[in-house]
């Protein structure tokens, strides 16, 4: 007649071998387990002969929230044995925890995530004294190694009760707690009647408190067992079974995940502790093999040597995870690495982690992944999208040969909303809903959009898989989404486009999300280019702010901000006094130039430190002749030198740049920024007239391709009346003006008269029969 | 050993770690309960307690880096394969190698220093010809090299920057790491094949910004377990680092005050960031070409710290940084005083703080 309070790790082996032990020994009345109580009335459904990881997938949504929560479970998960062993002793199961729609879950995607923000002080003076790098191998050092189940049983209840100490439970697990004691209260009270013992299997930080609060309200303990909070009125919110994968276990692959490499711990509850290794050193070599990395017999014996030597050295009965990584680590790695060695930190790989190490990360998180047993209650996913596309009249044609097309015009509201919908569908990936034309970022002028419905025998399934990213088209669209944002980590590119989707599916949540991260990108963004064609997406989104919706419109601008700091700072390192143009540069700072223009005010951007910048370029020569002239056409335009100083810059940069091979690049440049000015400045075009005829003719030739590249920035129009103005400095009138302006000849063929006319100077040259013109 | 080691006399500059470190080498020693690889003077959970240190035997902790690297580079050595550290200058690397030899053989100073020049001869052994010519080759006229030492004592042997030197040169270590054995051609009988006593093994260094320089070859990569030894990762360890180090060098040159809080934080902060390509803030920038490690940073403090004391008889100032920062930072490359000057024009102008500000008016000490 007793409360046995088992604090585990979650999807710890060893942990899960004490839970099973444990409840088989005591034979208790009740097990109560960590896990959402609102599935207790469904256990059924959960021990059905499902293959393993499946989750438990938790949805809440309200006026604009949206939270979603997984709870999920492998072969080797503490809390998924207890409900085992506990059906087979005949013992009742129950979930004992708040379900994951509760607010104290708002914002957290995995129950069983390690939260080590709890601890990080006990736990890094721990590693310290043990000599380990991190918590993680601690843990196996300190759990995972063959020990009685007793001992175990004992180091883990000191372990929980020093890492806990008096630690108050925070915001999220006051109440967590709270609701857990009550259910432990009720069940050693019931327990009580027949002399029966309690088992409860939670995280071991709550152990400890738990116990405590337990014993504390022993006096008045409920009479029934505790219902959790209902939603909110208006609030709707459920979970139901999804299937699951190793790869979303992984804590090297998502933020917010438990033990790493689910494989190498799944086998290690399969075969045993000590039989694992062999196991996972076959498994790497395969996979590297198949990888087309080499591996060689070697290698292999070196790894297990080495494995084995740190194992003995650190005092480990058998190899343990970080043993047998460290042993491949040395045997595998033949060269300096260039990024840490992935175990030694916790989140996502980072960039430059060499290739045998990622597959060997790889190997050891497996990719398995889990299937629901037939019969399992469907997803509400599949009755959403039905029941929504039937709605939209978006149904595709019943048997799979047929094929429909549906075309929409996107200026109608009615259309933009069946567009999201395809557009949700597409992006979860479910055959049958595919694209066929329409705009490619949310600005664009093009207006309809062109889609072919179908329905492949592929599309349920690949619905059943996507429902675990929600419950619902729009949650799930979401959650698919908000993935890839973070996978996009960095990437500004990448992340612009997802904007562009994030824009195409209508969800504003996963915007809101997206611009601090495009901001984030934006200042890692080492492409001065790609930096300015994000810049000109999100200038467009953000003048036709509607799309966005009004969160997005703030979030956009410090986006915008500080893609603009960016700009200044890339744009100052853009070197070579020779390069030739390019394109895109150019197009960054008109792109950075119209942000200016149009943000300065609400976007409090800094005139004067971007005046700062372009002066500090216009003036070096080292600097590309293209970069300084666009960054006198920048100052120029904007009015950051009056016009007559912004003329004066302009001379004295196109002088100094007036070599045949700078010269066009520079022109383009200023041309790119500062068309109308340079065209309405007869100083400026008299100085480019008087550099273009002191050249001579081979010269002309080098100078004209870019010459000619400068002058396509001016529409026909202002080209003749350019040309008008030259040819008055020539002395010649409007009506011969229009005569040079209009050769019969096209332009390629002139510079070819060009060239042959001075190839036959220089022949009657040399024959001596006149001088060169 | 005893406790009464004759301490270094004074007039050596930098005395070895197996002197430096004789008192804690000692105490360890006679802890040492666990079993010792032959050769070794100590077990490797002793010298794992020499480098990263130990509370309770007041052994300080020398080496900052991850305890479980110190592990792998230990056990390659108990294995019998090379050990090969790896990375960027300034991070430690013979520091580490140092210590293990210090601990694993009581001797650190087996050591190659590998270079353009370096030869066979400065590596395996020589000849003293006057003998040579007088007797004909025999053990007596054989002048042997750290290598020939190492093996014939059972010993580690230092192999510092090995990439500088030309291929053939590294390659003639192949025969000696997989075979242990040195061969001797030119004596005759017994004497002619060196066999490795126990406790023989080489750790190499190398600088990842000399690859391509003298790329080494697979099959010398083979026979090595290469571990790369990344800078100190987070900020408040390398400021202690820098503080702790360029105040013991500071008084070592004669300077009373010790080098000021604010300052060092500005020095520190700046070569992570340089370092690193990104602030502090989460903006990226170029890399500097220079290198700009940890030691470095030490060497600057220690400048600065020198300056303000014989300049003014006060504390460095953040414009003495600037001025030394020049000096290693940007170094003669027109490219990084660009890649300076742009950081403290677009970052460093940002920055709010009395200390920042007097660093960025400073800007202009920068040369050029």
């Amino acid at each position: 007649m007793a409360l046995h309070v088992l604090g585990v790790r979650h999807h710890s082996p060893s942990c899960a071998r004490l839970v099973e032990a444990a409840i088989r020994a005591i034979r208790p009345r009740h097990v109560l387990v960590e896990g959402p109580c609102d599935l207790n009335d469904r256990l059924e459904e959960l021990l059905l002969p499902h293959v393993l990881p499946v989750a438990v997938f938790t949805y809440y949504r309200n006026a604009g929230e949206n939270h979603a929560s997984w709870t999920p479970f492998c072969r080797h998960s503490p809390e998924w044995v207890a409900l085992q062993t506990a059906r087979e002793i005949g013992a009742q199961a129950r979930f004992m925890d708040l379900p994951a729609w509760s607010e104290a879950f708002h914002g957290h995607a995995n129950r069983y995530a390690d939260r080590t923000d709890r601890t990080p002080r006990t736990m890094s003076a721990l590693c310290r004294r043990l000599g380990v790098d991190d918590s993680d191998s601690l843990w196996d050092h300190l759990f995972e190694q063959p020990q009685p189940l007793e001992e175990l049983a004992e180091a883990l209840r000191i372990y929980f009760e020093e890492l806990r100490g008096d630690d108050p439970p925070d915001a999220m697990d006051e109440p967590r707690e709270e609701f857990m004691a009550d259910a432990l209260a009720w069940a050693v009270a019931d327990a009580e009647r027949t002399g029966e013992d309690v088992v409860a299997v939670c995280g071991g930080y709550h152990a400890p408190a738990l116990s405590r609060r337990a014993a504390e309200r022993r006096e008045h303990s409920p009479v029934r067992f505790p219902t959790p909070p209902e939603p909110e009125p208006g609030a709707k919110a459920g979970s139901y079974l999804v299937p699951y994968s190793f790869r979303r276990l992984d804590s090297f692959v998502g933020y917010e995940s438990g033990l790493p490499s689910p494989f190498f711990y799944d086998v290690t509850w399969e075969l045993g502790p000590e039989a694992a290794a062999e196991k996972m050193l076959e498994a790497t070599a395969r996979r590297l093999r198949e990888r087309k990395q080499p591996v060689s017999p070697a290698d292999l014996i070196a790894a297990s040597t080495l494995a084995q030597g740190l194992a003995r050295m650190r005092g480990h009965r058998c190899l343990l995870r970080q043993d047998l990584l460290d042993g491949l680590a040395g045997a595998l790695v033949k060269d300096g690495l260039d990024a840490p060695l992935p175990w030694s930190y916790r989140g996502t790989l980072r960039a430059g982690t060499d290739p045998v190490l990622v597959e060997v990360v790889a190997a050891f998180s497996g990719d398995h992944a889990g299937r629901l047993a037939v019969g399992t209650p469907r997803p509400p996913l599949l009755h959403d999208v039905q029941a929504v596309l039937e709605q939209k009249g978006l149904t595709p044609p019943a048997d799979a040969r047929d094929r429909r097309i549906a075309k929409l015009d996107l200026t109608l509201e009615d259309h933009r909303l069946r567009s999201r919908i395809l557009h949700r569908l597409r992006v979860l990936e479910i055959p049958g809903f595919v694209r066929q034309s329409g705009p490619t970022w949310a600005t664009d002028v093009e207006l309809s959009e062109s889609w072919e419905l179908s329905r492949p025998d592929t599309a349920e399934s690949a619905l059943i898989e996507a429902s675990s990213w929600g419950a619902s088209l729009e949650s799930a669209a979401a959650a698919r989404l908000g993935s890839a944002i973070g996978n996009a980590a960095g990437k500004l590119a990448a992340l612009a486009s997802l904007l562009g989707e994030a824009v195409f599916v209508g969800i504003e949540s996963l915007s809101d999300s997206l611009l601090p991260k495009i901001a984030e990108g934006a200042r890692q963004e080492t492409s001065f280019g790609e930096l300015g064609g994000a810049t000109a997406r999100l200038l467009a989104l953000w003048r036709h702010g509607s799309l966005l919706g009004a969160e997005g419109a703030a979030a956009i601008s410090s986006a915008l901000g500080a893609a603009f700091e960016r700009g200044l700072w890339l744009v100052e390192g853009i070197q070579g006094a020779t390069a030739p143009t390019d394109e895109k540069h150019l197009a960054a700072i008109v792109a950075l130039k119209d942000l200016l223009r149009f943000g300065s005010e609400p976007l409090a951007l800094s005139r004067p430190s971007a005046a700062a910048v372009m002066l500090r370029r216009a003036a070096d020569a080292e600097a590309p002749p293209a970069i300084r002239g666009a960054a006198i056409g920048f100052l120029w335009n904007l009015g950051l030198v009056d016009a007559a100083d912004g003329e004066e810059r302009a001379r004295r940069v196109l002088f100094s740049t007036s070599r045949p091979s700078t010269f066009g690049d520079c022109l383009a440049g200023l041309f790119a920024l500062a068309r109308e000015e340079c065209a309405a400045a007869t100083g400026i075009v008299a100085a480019i007239d008087a550099a273009l005829t002191g050249m001579g003719q081979e010269e002309f030739l080098v100078a004209l391709p870019s010459v000619r590249h400068a002058f396509s920035y001016f529409p026909p129009m202002e080209k003749d009346s350019l040309g008008r103005t030259v040819a008055s400095f020539h002395g010649a009138g409007p009506e011969e003006a229009q005569g040079l302006l209009r050769l019969s000849a096209g332009a390629s063929e002139t510079a070819r008269a060009l060239r042959l006319e001075d190839e036959v100077s220089r022949i009657v040259e040399r024959f001596g029969l006149g001088g060169r013109k | 050993m005893t406790k009464n080691a004759a301490p270094a006399p004074p007039a050596i500059q930098r005395p070895p770690a197996e002197v430096l470190y004789a008192d804690e080498l000692a105490r360890i020693r006679e802890a040492d309960r666990d079993p010792r690889p032959p050769g070794w003077k100590l077990s490797l959970q002793a010298v794992r307690r020499f480098v990263t240190g130990d509370e309770k035997l007041r052994v300080r902790r020398k080496f900052v880096g991850n305890p479980s690297l110190v592990d792998r580079a230990m056990v390659a050595l108990a294995t019998n394969r090379g050990l090969m550290l790896v990375g960027e200058p300034g991070t430690a690397k013979s520091l580490l190698s140092e210590l293990l030899s210090a601990a694993i053989s009581g001797c650190s100073t087996l050591t190659i220093q590998g270079g353009a020049s370096t030869t066979e001869d400065q590596i395996k052994y020589s000849w003293n010809y006057a003998l040579l010519i007088a007797e004909g080759p025999s053990r007596k006229a054989l002048v042997p090299a750290p290598l020939h030492m190492g093996l014939s004592r059972g010993q580690v042997v230092r192999f510092e920057e090995i990439t500088r030197c030309p291929l053939e040169i590294q390659d003639s270590l192949l025969a000696v790491l997989s075979d242990r054995v040195l061969a001797v051609p030119e004596l005759e009988g017994e004497d002619g094949m060196l066999f490795a006593r126990d406790g023989f093994n080489v750790i190499a260094t190398a600088n990842t910004r000399d690859r391509g320089v003298n790329e080494m070859s697979s099959a010398l990569k083979r026979r090595f377990n290469f571990e790369t030894i990344f800078p100190i990762p987070d900020f408040a360890t390398e400021l202690a680092l820098v503080r702790d180090e360029a105040s013991r060098l500071l008084e070592r040159s004669g300077v009373p005050v010790p080098p000021e809080e604010k300052v060092l934080e500005i020095l520190v902060t700046t070569f992570r960031e340089l370092r690193s390509g990104e602030t502090s803030d989460g903006n990226a920038m170029e890399r500097m070409g220079a290198v700009l490690s940890t030691a470095e940073a030490v060497s600057v403090a220690h400048s600065v710290g020198v300056r303000g004391w014989y300049l003014r008889q006060g504390r460095g100032t953040p414009a003495d940084l600037v001025e030394c920062m020049a000096g290693t930072a940007a170094k003669d490359s027109p490219d990084d005083l660009k890649k300076l000057r742009r950081y403290f024009e677009q970052r460093v102008a940002k920055r709010t703080g009395e200390h920042w500000r007097a660093f960025y008016e400073a800007r202009h000490l920068l040369p050029g």
